[in-house]
């Protein structure tokens, strides 16, 4: 894969890549951290990739990993944020009554949702995105569903 | 769902991280040659947990503790390393399994521990987990996550150029080792007695083993039990690596879900057993050891509240019981060849001073303790808390050239902060310091000076936009870029 078209699959899923990082981490400034790491990692392994028309899957697995080795790390070291980092305003979503809901939900049930209702991905993809059996996906997927419809339901009764 | 628009949870792609995406693709343009950059700190000790111990008797040399160590410093053991490694040989046999601790190294902070797994019964399968190790009833813990997950390692020969190709074949006796510390001085004058505890598992059927030349296999997946808790397997982006590369690196198990043996299959799982076990090969991302995210696994065990001789439901591993190895350390003598100076040095940097307390040379590590303490007068914790101090160390000789170039293995030069803590140096705790510890491989030939290059890129990438422009208002930049300058300075540390 040559560089401007691994370049040209980066920018196209670049809004993806952001909302599953955004997904799993608590801050902008971590999600353009892990996808740096995550896009420079693809790079360096992008003769791996064998079936081009797996690239997106391909990079939100790296992603995932990158954000997942992210939070393992946060464990381990001080929340020490920058002045200027912290100072970054992050602009709210258009329903910020979802992204509650969402942010709520375990990410275990968050990834495979997002991944499949706001990404399209099939369970089979997102098996091997997320590193789990398609039966497992498939539960999470509706296990989600049910736990999303009933947050949206009380934020609603409230 | 479709009638919730999920996306509206989401802002759109913010500047900053756009910005980021696009400086990217910029230095992988700028690229001639792609080239990592240095491996993970905190990574390069994490490696492969899992022990397969396949019943197939092949050859393979019992290298000890002293190889495993060289396989993540340099080449060559120096003479000091090859003197520093204490001759152990404890052996204990149970449920077919022999398990003996070879060797051992201290050096007054880590503790190195080397040992070996051997399957008597060919032709069976068993699984070995390494438990823990204590000395004078102090467990062994590794640096940064205070608890001691640091997995075992299958031992791989390393060569200047990276790793040798292993033979596609199962290891029978398997070395694997740990270097990680203990909490709290064991005491005892250095005195110690010291408990090895593994935990012997082995498969209910018989293996089979298939093993065909080529195949594409997902290289790090494994879940068991997917009605109660899957694990999840984090990580590892080379699902599509052939099987001749990843045939390199031994062999490595996981419990699988017995329900859905097509989707092992259809996933290019190399099934092994036909009992519900499904193995894959081992791997590495082939940039080093910079991945190795089997690590996840005894700790997932762990914090899925399954002791490790307990088995998941429909596992189709059995557990023997465990194994208690005992000998009697002389730790004091172990540290015989560490030289120790307290050059009391302070560096002035942009925003903080460095001091360094204390630096260590022994055969095992290259260690450095030193405060970040803040200028001006206000010492207090809110104070020493703004000081952001993460960065990574590069280890370099007293003329700035990288130890790499002196001919040291491809992990060498690369350090890590082993601890950081903001620790008060009065009873009244008005005074506080971040004390760190530096720690890096044993140095095969002594230096005359080490300099140590503060450096942060990624974080100073954050500052521009595709544009070249800053995001930041000049205030933050300003901020930013003053902060960012004690990552490029250099200090350097003489030695007598």
């Amino acid at each position: 894969m040559d560089e401007a078209t691994f370049a040209d699959g980066v920018r196209r899923c670049e809004a993806k890549l952001y909302r599953t990082a955004r997904a799993m981490l608590r801050s902008d400034a971590d999600c353009a951290d892990a996808l740096q790491e995550a896009i420079l990692r693809a790079w360096q392994r992008r003769e791996r990739l064998r079936d081009a028309d797996r690239f997106d899957a391909w990079l939100t697995r790296i992603v995932v990993n990158e954000c997942r080795d992210m939070m393992r790390r946060a464990k381990r070291q001080p929340a020490l944020l920058g002045e200027a980092e912290a100072a970054v305003r992050e602009t709210p979503p258009p329903d910020p009554g979802l992204r509650d809901a969402l942010v709520a939900l375990p990410e275990k049930y968050r990834l495979p949702l997002m991944l499949h209702h706001l990404d399209g991905y099939g369970v089979e993809e997102i098996a091997g995105i997320l590193a789990l059996p398609k039966t497992t996906v498939k539960w999470r997927l509706y296990e989600a569903r049910q736990r999303l419809k009933t947050a949206l339901a009380e934020e609603v009764e409230a | 769902m479709s009638r919730i628009r999920l996306e509206d949870a989401f802002a759109p792609v913010p500047e900053i991280v756009h910005a980021r995406v696009e400086n990217t693709l910029k230095e992988i343009e700028d690229m001639k040659t792609p080239v990592r950059g240095k491996p993970r700190a905190g990574l390069l000790i994490a490696a492969i947990v899992l022990l397969a111990l396949m019943g197939i008797a092949y050859a393979s040399s019992q290298l000890g503790l002293l190889d495993s160590l060289l396989s993540y410093t340099h080449n060559e053991p120096s003479e000091a390393l090859m003197e520093s490694i204490v001759p152990v040989n404890v052996s204990e046999t149970l449920g077919g399994v022999k398990i003996t601790v070879t060797d051992v190294a201290y050096d007054g902070d880590g503790f190195a521990l080397g040992y070996t797994c051997e399957n008597l019964e060919p032709g069976t399968l068993a699984l070995v987990f390494y438990e823990g190790t204590e000395a004078n009833g102090v467990p062994l813990v590794n640096w940064e996550w205070g608890f001691d997950w640091v997995p075992n390692v299958f031992q791989w020969p390393m060569t200047a150029e990276g790793m040798a190709p292993r033979p596609l074949k199962p290891i029978n006796p398997i070395t694997g080792y740990r270097v990680s510390t203990f909490p709290e001085d064991p005491g005892n004058n250095g005195k110690w007695t010291v408990n090895v505890s593994f935990v012997v598992k082995r498969a209910k059927s018989t293996p089979i083993v298939v093993d065909p030349d080529e195949y594409i296999a997902m290289s790090n997946n494994w879940a068991w039990d997917s009605e109660t808790n899957s694990l999840t397997g984090s990580a590892v982006d080379d699902y599509a690596a052939r099987l001749t590369r990843i045939r390199e690196w031994g062999i490595q198990v996981a419990e699988g879900d017995e329900r859905d043996p097509e989707m092992w299959e259809e996933r290019g799982y190399t099934v092994l057993t036909s009992g519900g076990m499904y193995y894959k090969k081992g791997f590495t991302n082939g940039y080093g050891q910079d991945y190795y995210t089997e690590g996840d696994t005894l700790d997932s065990y762990a914090l899925m509240g399954n002791a490790r001789d307990e088995n998941a439901p429909r596992s189709p591993l059995e557990a023997v019981g465990r194994v208690t190895l005992t000998f009697e350390f002389d730790a004091a003598a172990a540290m015989a060849l560490v030289e120790t100076y307290e050059p009391d040095l302070v560096f002035p940097l942009d925003t903080a001073n460095v001091r360094i307390n204390r630096v260590v040379l022994s055969p095992l590590a290259t260690m450095v303790e030193m405060d970040i303490e803040p200028l001006g007068d206000d010492w207090s914790e809110e104070a020493v808390n703004k000081l952001d101090f993460a960065a990574n160390y590069e280890l370099t000789d007293g003329d700035g050239n990288p130890l790499e170039d002196q001919g040291w293995g491809m992990a060498a030069p690369y350090g890590e902060i082993v601890r950081t803590d903001v620790v008060p140096l009065d009873e009244a705790r008005t005074r506080w310091v971040i004390r760190c510890t530096f720690r890096g491989p044993g140095l095969y030939e002594r230096p005359e000076a080490i300099r140590i290059v503060m450096n942060d890129r990624t974080r100073k990438m954050l500052t521009t936009s595709p544009s070249g422009e800053s995001v930041f208002t000049p205030e933050q930049e300003e901020a930013f870029q003053r902060r960012m300058e004690k990552f490029n300075e250099t200090v350097i540390i003489p030695l007598p």
